[in-house]
């Protein structure tokens, strides 16, 4: 289970004066990393302060963290932020 | 929450049972005259369980008036009433989108009321003899009064002497109170929003 891949994807929406102008399509490594350093969801949601549920959310690229929180995730598995999330459609503002 | 808001909040708990029972007794059979008929051992129950009431009414007072002003004793008691969950920052999302929601859907309904409150609306028929050409009449009007005059009893005796206070409900209107929970709402959003846009 832990040997596989987890590439979620996530998308941001940026709305200029109403209409929606780029979209971001936000990839996550988590589940990878996790499985290397072989933690159970619920330990590296503790490690980070956060709910199970949240770790959940953010795995599966149903909620992106606050600035923060990607730090502490990326400071937590000690790796750079770009390792963890990774942007995919990168446009113009 | 401080200790002594704790130790209240318990006693209004605990206490219910006492209340209960005093109801009860209260209703199947009130001791008109609690200081003499009564044996001793009742007359004294009687009265343990009226001082628990009137301490039960200064604690619930004293918790709904602290409550608008203490946020620590509102996030202590009502979250938990009303089971609200900010564990991390994605609760905290979820809690303000659906206090969001809440708020404005709230708000259209008080702004519903409002206007049911305000308005007036009368149909009539007119007699079949009545020269004017219209028949049927309708009148549309507004009021508003700030107090229910019919809320306040004007008794000046009571059954053991006179009456110094008499409060039986709050003596706003339906319209004055709705618009006094549109004003807070608004208000208390507003002052709480400046806060923190200022950190």
């Amino acid at each position: 289970m832990y040997n596989k891949l987890y590439i979620t994807k996530s998308k941001v929406y940026y709305t200029f004066m109403g209409k929606t102008k780029l979209t971001l399509d936000i990839q996550n490594s988590i589940g990878e990393l996790r499985a290397e350093h072989q933690l159970t969801q619920q330990q590296l949601a503790d490690e980070i302060g956060v709910t199970r549920v949240t770790v959940h959310a953010i795995e599966n690229g149903n909620y992106n963290p606050s600035l923060e929180l990607a730090f502490k995730i990326a400071l937590f598995f000690k790796t750079d932020l770009n390792r963890v999330f990774k942007v995919r459609n990168k446009g113009k503002l | 929450m401080s200790k002594f808001d704790r130790l209240v909040t318990k006693y209004l708990l605990y206490a219910i049972p006492c209340l209960i029972i005093l109801f009860v007794w209260g209703i199947v059979k009130y001791p008109e005259d609690a200081g003499e008929g009564l044996p001793q051992t009742l007359r004294t129950l009687w009265d343990t369980l009226g001082w628990i009431f009137i301490l039960w009414t200064t604690g619930s007072l004293y918790l709904s008036i602290k409550m608008l002003f203490s946020k620590s004793l509102r996030d202590g008691l009502l979250k938990k009433l009303a089971r609200i969950q900010d564990r991390d920052e994605r609760e905290e999302i979820i809690s303000g989108n659906a206090a969001k929601f809440s708020f404005l859907s709230t708000l259209a309904l008080l702004c519903l009321f409002l206007f049911l409150s305000l308005c007036t609306m009368r149909l009539e028929r007119r007699p079949a003899n009545d020269p004017r050409p219209s028949k049927n009449v309708i009148s549309l009007g507004m009021q508003f009064k700030l107090i229910d005059t019919l809320s306040y009893k004007k008794e000046s005796q009571g059954r053991e002497g006179e009456v110094i206070v008499d409060y039986s409900e709050f003596p706003l209107t339906k319209a004055a109170l709705i618009i006094l929970l549109i004003a807070w709402q608004v208000g208390s959003y507003h002052y709480r929003a400046r806060r923190e846009m200022l950190g």
